[in-house]
């Protein structure tokens, strides 16, 4: 009998220990977080813009120059075109200001895969 | 080359295109690129000019706005970047401290959700500022209005921000 009065106690204990583990993980998987990604230039041709949504939607943060060079590159530098770039991602916090918004200078050659990111500001807003 | 001429005009090519593609930076504008620059590089919209202060940058380039003339713990401005968002003229600071952000939003005010929303209201030099002190992403945020634009300083420390924006000075380009 007391073995089962422990065992019934335990499992009371268990229980109640998951219900307030359950709600804070609800909580956190309720963020619903997606990313909305601005160009300001809209000069810039349709290939790097698609380059630009590639590498924010991609989790990209600040890169230096990282690329492989194309022979033409190589031999006369890159043919470069740079904007500035706001991100906006929605729902990382739980509480007013929600939003995380980012802009970035970013810039990447036509003739190949170089680019180059500089986050410069980042500041949470008021949006959801 | 006339027999090329003839045959660039007869074919519809740009003759300058193709020699720039071929020749590359003998013929084509030079790519400006960031120099390492032992003070101020303003980028306007993507113009570098380099400047010897923060003070001679905002001069020379006509902006009147208040400026960090003194920062704590050797935190410098490393540059300055003139910007257009949501169709709004914008003026943000780097710094060597990667915790540090501040912007300027020309010819504006500050929004309701950011007054509202303050965690704690104090004034400055005369100057209303508005904290926000995010704990869960260990970033305090103070907003404030001053003479038509909407200024932003952002940081782990408040100490740090309190600082800055009581050494803030002033840019008139009209005295």
């Amino acid at each position: 009998m007391k073995i089962n009065k422990l065992l019934s106690l335990i499992l009371a204990l268990a229980t109640l220990l998951c219900a307030v583990i359950i709600p804070a993980n609800a909580a956190e998987a309720d963020t619903n977080e997606h990313i909305e990604i601005y160009i300001e230039n809209e000069d810039i041709s349709e290939e790097t813009k698609e380059k630009i949504i590639a590498f924010y939607t991609n989790g990209g943060e600040e890169q230096e120059g990282v690329a492989t060079y194309g022979l033409t590159c190589t031999l006369f530098g890159h043919k470069l075109e740079s904007t500035t770039v706001s991100t906006v991602t929605h729902k990382v916090r739980s509480t007013a200001p929600r939003c995380l918004e980012k802009i970035y200078d970013y810039e990447a050659c036509t003739r190949c895969d170089y680019e180059e990111s500089t986050l410069k500001v980042q500041e949470y807003i008021y949006c959801c | 080359m006339a027999l090329f001429s003839i045959v660039s005009v007869a074919n519809d090519w740009n003759v300058f295109d193709f020699l720039s593609e071929k020749f590359g930076s003998v013929f084509s504008v030079p790519i400006e690129e960031k120099q390492e620059y032992n003070g101020i590089t303003i980028t306007n919209h993507g113009k570098n000019t380099n400047y010897k202060t923060v003070e001679e940058a905002l001069e020379k380039e006509n902006i009147d706005v208040l400026y960090p003339a003194v920062l704590p713990n050797d935190i410098k401005v490393t540059d300055i970047m003139l910007y257009t968002q949501n169709s709004k003229n914008k003026m943000a600071y780097s710094f060597n401290d990667s915790d540090l952000y501040s912007y300027t939003t020309f010819d504006t005010f500050l929004d309701k959700s950011t007054k509202n929303g303050a965690t704690e209201i104090i004034e400055i030099n005369g100057i209303v500022c508005y904290i926000s002190d995010l704990d869960d992403t260990n970033c305090i945020q103070i907003k404030f209005e001053y003479n038509g634009n909407t200024y932003m300083f952002s940081h782990t420390d408040k100490e740090v921000l309190v600082e800055i924006i009581e050494n803030l000075e002033e840019i008139n380009n009209e005295n």
